[in-house]
């Protein structure tokens, strides 16, 4: 090939690079949060059975389920609306049961299941699991049809 | 760790004794906040845990780090995993006391002196803020600011990124504290 035609398309070449990682770096740059409603859960358990597993060893429990998405099932101790408009639901008991997250952007989503929330009955709650404070906290939930 | 959770237990323990000093909420809000010329560092978690006890002053908060919300995806993964590494050190805990004379009878707005052991990527470090709080019978609230540098608890920022994260974080904290009942 002639120099000048060799020299074009490596131009051509590198441009194409730079161009390819430009994007690659602003879709990292600009990655979503993890969308935990598509997320496929890694654990499915009743409130108490994880409730049990932090009391008993919290260490081990974080090391199974922290940062995980999980799916509890257990009875609604409690409903919350935050000042931020974000959803608080408490499973087996208000202060040290599973305290399950909603966030504000969801809550308008998922308004119908709500009105299922009420205190004593059921709950299905999909979402990432943060750790123990005196609760079990979920966080980024999202409602799951029993 | 295991120390916290047990004053946390022990106070509880004790509501039942003097059950109209001691405050709580589940719910109280902490930011922190930092702007360089490169890009502003924000992030907000509702899910700090903290207990008053009006009769000692004392105030504890816990909170799980990877609670705190940033808007930029990365950027709370980095904060995560390379600065706060909470992994490792899940929870940020404070333990002090009011050290100022407040007059829980009143509800009027006092500024008052907080001190006490704050414990951040598992290094403990004494610290004084001031707070002001609004007393109440059914509600107390809670609020403060104040600044900390990342350095003072080894969170380490590398040079590369440095420009972009402020050498001081200011911190907010607003919290409704309402009567602990059992």
């Amino acid at each position: 090939m002639e120099k000048r035609k060799i020299f074009r398309l490596a131009v051509y070449l590198v441009l194409a690079a730079i161009i390819i990682g430009s994007i690659s770096v602003w879709y990292v740059f600009n990655k979503p949060h993890r969308d935990i409603a598509s997320e496929k859960a890694l654990f499915n358990l009743t409130a108490q059975q994880l409730m049990t597993e932090y009391q008993t060893n919290e260490n081990s429990a974080n090391e199974k389920f922290l940062n995980q998405v999980i799916v509890v099932t257990g009875k609604i101790a409690g409903v919350k609306s935050l000042e931020n408009s974000s959803f608080i639901v408490s499973l087996e008991d208000e202060m040290q049961g599973v305290t399950c997250s909603f966030d504000s952007s969801d809550v308008q989503k998922y308004k119908k299941m709500f009105t299922d929330f009420t205190p004593g009955s059921q709950a299905t709650i999909k979402g990432r699991c943060s750790g123990m404070l005196m609760d079990v906290q979920l966080l980024n939930c999202v409602p799951k049809e029993r | 760790m295991k120390k916290l959770k047990t004053t946390l237990l022990l106070m509880l323990l004790c509501m039942a004794v003097i059950a109209q000093d001691k405050f709580f909420t589940k719910n109280a809000e902490v930011s922190f906040h930092s702007s360089t010329p490169m890009e502003d560092v924000d992030a907000t978690t509702n899910q700090a845990t903290t207990f008053l006890d009006r009769q000692t002053g004392e105030i504890v908060m816990q909170i799980l780090i990877n609670s705190f919300h940033f808007k930029r995806a990365l950027m709370e993964e980095h904060f995560n995993e390379n600065y706060m590494e909470s992994t490792k050190f899940p929870k940020a805990n404070f333990s002090g006391k009011i050290t100022s004379p407040i007059d829980w009878s009143t509800s009027k707005e006092v500024e008052v002196d907080v001190q006490g052991k704050l414990t951040l990527h598992g290094i403990t470090k004494d610290i004084s803020v001031k707070a002001k709080i609004v007393p109440g019978k059914d509600k107390i609230t809670g609020t403060s600011k104040f600044s900390l540098k990342p350095e003072d608890f080894g969170i380490e920022i590398p040079s590369a990124v440095r420009d972009k994260i402020a050498k001081q974080m200011e911190v907010s904290i607003t919290a409704t504290y309402e009567p602990y009942k059992k």
